[in-house]
């Protein structure tokens, strides 16, 4: 774990030092289109099923978060 | 101020429909932001994990009734109700967190979890880092036996990096991982071993032949503890003004030996009143190591058995079509836009080493009206 916040802090001390991108040339950066979820709500609805009926999806929240039960879903 | 109301149906091949209804509100005072969320689920299921377990088709589980049976059998049908509440704080200048805590019920599974996510920005706020932490206590029950009682909890945790590139290009790159300790199998799927062969009934009910052992099998048994670990690379490149490709990866490993990789494509538009989104996403996992098609030999050779089709082999193709229209541009600072959103979900799934069902297809559709940026 250490190790990889390493890491992580590493790559991003280096892409930091290498961005050039201002304030005011960020306007495709706004749109929508350009967010790593464009629908947050709606992705979370996707979400849970894709966690249900895939063996291997996880989210953050832990198995289980998605709810169980009768396993039929 | 954000909030949705939204209400979708998901539906498959294997005889399962899910009707869902979902309210969320959130709104800031000063550098704060409260939100919360309530979901409704109602569930019907007549699919191949309910028709080959030995006790539900034998009842018609209407399971608000206190395990009623009755000759129909073979279906079964439940509700889930879930709430969320959060509270966020933001100071403008880079740095937010949010603490969230939700409840969960079911006629047979209750959960109750609370959280921590927190970002940083760094360097001019190309660069964000990310932290998350999650605590669930679960506790299950079977409909059918109301002296079945067992508990699971489960952690996780995440952590991540978001890097504007360019200006039309970010990427961000994340590791999610989590470890569950606990019950983690059905109290309704059972196992049968021996070369077995099934025919279809009345109900459709599945019956089982020349099983080592009961007909009925046993109930299934899974190790109590799973340590899993993701990550995943998502890049967005904008092509025009308001016209972008997310395309992601992920990689996955557990403790039970199943393997997972992910990825994803999804051409976006954002122009004008109309919002477009059309992606495709591939998966595909091997198998648990203690999963096998059939299990040949008595039950006593096997410290661990499943016939849950999720830890089998799977192959998953899922394509979405999402399309909103601006009813309502907002009218001052700091607003955001009213959306009417529709959006249609595809899912195909294989599973070549489930002897019962090889493959499943379905649809997840949802409607809904949305308030956010």
């Amino acid at each position: 774990m250490r190790r990889l916040v390493l890491i992580v802090l590493a790559a991003s001390s280096f892409a930091g030092g290498c961005a050039r991108v201002r304030p005011w040339q960020r306007g495709r950066l706004a749109s929508p289109a350009m967010q790593f979820q464009m629908s947050p709500l709606g992705n979370a609805q996707v979400d849970s099923v894709l966690e249900i009926t895939e063996g291997g999806t996880f989210t953050s929240a832990g198995p289980g978060s998605a709810g169980a039960g009768c396993g039929c879903h | 101020m954000t909030g949705a109301l939204r209400t979708s149906i998901y539906a498959d091949g294997d005889q399962t429909i899910v009707f869902r209804a979902l309210a969320a509100i959130a709104g800031g005072i000063g550098h704060w932001i409260l939100s919360g969320t309530a979901t409704a689920d109602v569930i019907s299921s007549a699919s191949i994990d309910v028709r080959s377990s030995a006790d539900l088709s034998k009842v018609d589980v209407t399971t608000s009734a206190s395990g009623r049976t009755s000759t129909s059998g073979g279906k079964m049908t439940d509700r889930r109700l879930s709430v969320t509440g959060g509270a966020g704080w933001n100071d403008g200048r880079g740095h937010a967190f949010n603490l969230s805590t939700s409840f969960a019920n079911e006629q047979d599974y209750n959960s109750i979890s609370g959280g921590w996510n927190g970002s940083i920005d760094l360097f001019g706020r190309v660069t964000t880092l990310l932290g998350g932490l999650t605590f669930t206590q679960n506790w299950i029950g079977s409909v059918l036996d109301r002296t079945f009682a067992r508990q699971m909890y489960a952690i996780g945790w995440a952590a991540g990096v978001a890097q504007v590139l360019t200006q039309s290009d970010a990427l961000r790159l994340r590791y999610d991982g989590a470890v569950a300790n606990g019950y983690q199998g059905s109290p309704y799927r059972t196992v049968r071993f021996g070369d077995w062969t099934t025919t279809v009934g009345s109900n459709q009910r599945i019956t089982f032949a020349n099983t080592i052992g009961s007909t009925d099998g046993l109930a299934e048994t899974v190790p109590e503890l799973r340590v899993r670990h993701a990550v995943g690379l998502e890049w967005v490149h904008s092509f025009l003004e308001g016209v972008a490709l997310h395309t992601e990866a992920r990689l996955g490993s557990d403790s039970w030996g199943v393997q997972s990789v992910t990825a994803g494509a999804e051409l976006r538009m954002a122009t004008g009143n109309w919002r477009l989104r059309v992606g495709y996403r591939f998966y595909a996992q091997s198998g648990a190591d203690f999963y096998e098609p059939k299990y040949l030999l008595a039950s006593t050779s096997y410290a661990y058995y499943t016939s849950d089709k999720e830890l089998s082999r799977e192959l998953g193709h899922v394509a979405t079509v999402g399309i909103s229209r601006v009813l309502r541009q907002p009218r001052r600072a700091g607003a955001v836009p009213m959306l009417l959103d529709v959006t249609g979900t595809f899912l195909r799934y294989d599973y070549p080493d489930f002897v019962l069902l090889h493959s499943r297809a379905s649809g997840f559709v949802e409607l809904g009206v949305t308030w956010e940026p």
